[in-house]
């Protein structure tokens, strides 16, 4: 953690960033609620009043985080748009350089 | 499954201490060359393909001088065996042949076990064998703790007519390393075809290793492409990006090949290729069987199942809309135990990465079909951010068949075609 951005990795390999400062002021934690749902290792901080993990880093990279994107997705539509979530693909970027036309999400048709 | 080429099966046989004959990997005339001077003539040339039946279709040539050699290559090299580009081969030299015996190692399903073969008449006939004279063949199921001994493959190998006593211990050993090789590697199958009986001893001629493609990722050593089976071709770089994502994370399965890389079979055919991605391999089949017919194909298969993380799908949808040329995507799920929420969500993570001026929305067909576990939470997923609301997006829940999700995927194409016009 620093400062006002918390950090974590994933084991698929990728990180979560939270920006909690936006999330004093967010009433309904949306990213905290569906964590707890999926047994994650986001947890309320009660003094500070900001998501924290209730696991170290290592746990978390090991597979306490599930990966169910839940965090982000909510924290967009209820929250305050602070969850990033970057899952990097391997050599994804070459494979992009090699084709002839574009994919279709960057066709116009 | 990854089966090897003939040249890094028998480096691997070669580092278990089973004898192969010298030899070097070429890519053109004039490294066969120097390969032919340093092995001596005659040379085998042997094309380095998948294929179980290059022999007989004139991948594997012998050589007796350099004219013979330069002819040979030149042919070879470029061409297509076995409808397999060649553009390796390897030289070898070429052993005085006595008897050819046959050696592998398997797995019998029915025992559970891993089992030795051994047939005292090895080479390209060992098929014709196998079903004329199923005697000839001898099989020993290996208890997997127990492990293999000499003694065990020396049972095996008595079976044999006309091979003398050290003949017998000397092609024992090479079966119980021909086991260690099968052990320490996650194989699948380990064959030695033929192992030459010669003046210079056993020599294994041609050999077969194929990796059990779930173990691929622990057999670092190896440093091979690892990607999922797709025939005797080799990966392509989008499947090789595909088993990355399983290699990472033990959390569920995205199986990934692309069935028709560069489209050409659906252009040659006339068919509507499709991107495609279901929960359940047998899904995946009775829904291509529904849309076949209907005139479309998929260029890749994918089976996203075994409750793989959000993040899983996320990775595997953007890699299956980064195939140039799909008209559509279809999505399906089996009726499982699947936690579909989470699949749903990998897909919307993906697909407003790939469409952030329409959130989300795609630009071509979509028909995203839920059935299982938390199905109506994957589809109020869908519709809290605005997914099913897409002009060409149909969602569908656990009502709804294969044959159903075919003919929405149908009716949205042709009135998808007939907004866009020409789709080229």
């Amino acid at each position: 953690m620093t400062g006002q951005m918390m950090t974590f990795e994933v084991c698929s390999g990728g990180r979560i960033t939270i920006d909690l400062g936006h999330c004093a002021a967010c009433e309904s934690k949306p990213c905290v609620a569906v964590c707890a749902v999926q047994g994650g290792p986001l947890v309320l901080d009660e003094i500070r009043g900001v998501p924290t993990l209730r696991w170290s880093l290592d746990e978390v990279k090991r597979g306490g985080c599930v990966e169910c994107l839940g965090c982000q997705l909510e924290c967009e539509l209820h929250g305050r748009q602070a969850v990033t979530t970057t899952l990097p693909l391997e050599r994804f970027g070459e494979y992009m350089d090699t084709l002839t036309e574009p994919a279709v999400y960057g066709r116009e048709w | 499954m990854a089966r090897l080429l003939e040249h890094q099966a028998k480096a691997i046989l070669r580092r278990f201490g089973i004898p192969t004959p010298d030899g070097y990997i070429v890519r053109s005339v004039h490294e066969a060359k120097d390969a032919a001077a340093q092995v001596g003539y005659p040379a085998m040339v042997k094309a380095q393909i998948r294929s179980g039946k290059r022999g007989k279709s004139g991948g594997v040539r012998a050589v007796n001088d350099e004219a013979e050699l330069v002819s040979v290559v030149s042919d070879m090299m470029g061409d297509e065996i076995c409808r397999l580009p060649v553009d390796t081969l390897l030289v070898e030299q070429r052993l005085e042949i006595q008897r050819e015996i046959y050696l592998g190692v398997t797995a019998d399903p029915s025992a559970r076990s891993p089992v030795m073969i051994f047939c005292g008449r090895g080479g390209v006939g060992i098929e014709e064998t196998a079903l004329a004279d199923p005697e000839a063949i001898h099989r020993l199921t290996v208890d997997i703790l127990r492990g293999a001994y000499p003694y065990d493959a020396l049972n095996l190998v008595h079976a044999a007519d006309g091979l003398t006593s050290s003949q017998k211990l000397g092609i024992a050993r090479i079966l119980c390393r021909l086991y260690d090789v099968y052990r320490t590697h996650d194989c699948k199958l380990v064959e030695i075809n033929p192992l030459a009986l010669t003046p210079k001893g056993l020599i294994a001629l041609d050999a077969r290793v194929d990796i059990d493609g779930d173990a691929l990722e622990r057999q670092t050593d190896l440093n091979l492409d690892v990607a999922e089976e797709a025939g005797s071709r080799c990966p392509t770089l989008l499947e090789e990006i595909a088993a990355t994502i399983d290699a990472r994370d033990h959390r569920g399965t995205v199986h990934f090949v692309q069935i028709d890389p560069d489209l050409s079979y659906a252009r040659e055919h006339d068919l509507i290729p499709f991107g495609f991605d279901c929960v359940g391999a047998g899904a995946s089949l009775t829904t291509m069987d529904e849309l076949v017919p209907l005139g479309f194909y998929p260029v890749n298969f994918c089976d996203s199942s075994g409750n793989p993380v959000g993040s899983k799908l996320y990775r595997v949808t953007k890699l299956i809309f980064s195939q140039p040329g799909i008209q559509g995507y279809v999505f399906v799920s089996c009726v499982s135990s699947q936690q579909l929420d989470n699949t749903a969500r990998g897909i919307i993570k993906a697909l407003k990465e790939l469409y952030p001026e329409t959130k989300g929305q795609p630009n071509i067909p979509t028909v995203l079909c839920f059935r299982g576990a938390w199905d109506e939470d994957a589809l109020s997923l869908l519709a809290e951010h605005g997914i099913s609301e897409g002009r060409w997006v149909r969602v569908m829940g656990r009502d709804a068949t294969e044959r159903d999700a075919a003919a929405a995927f149908y009716s949205l194409h042709q009135e998808w075609r007939s907004e866009k016009g020409s789709t080229g």
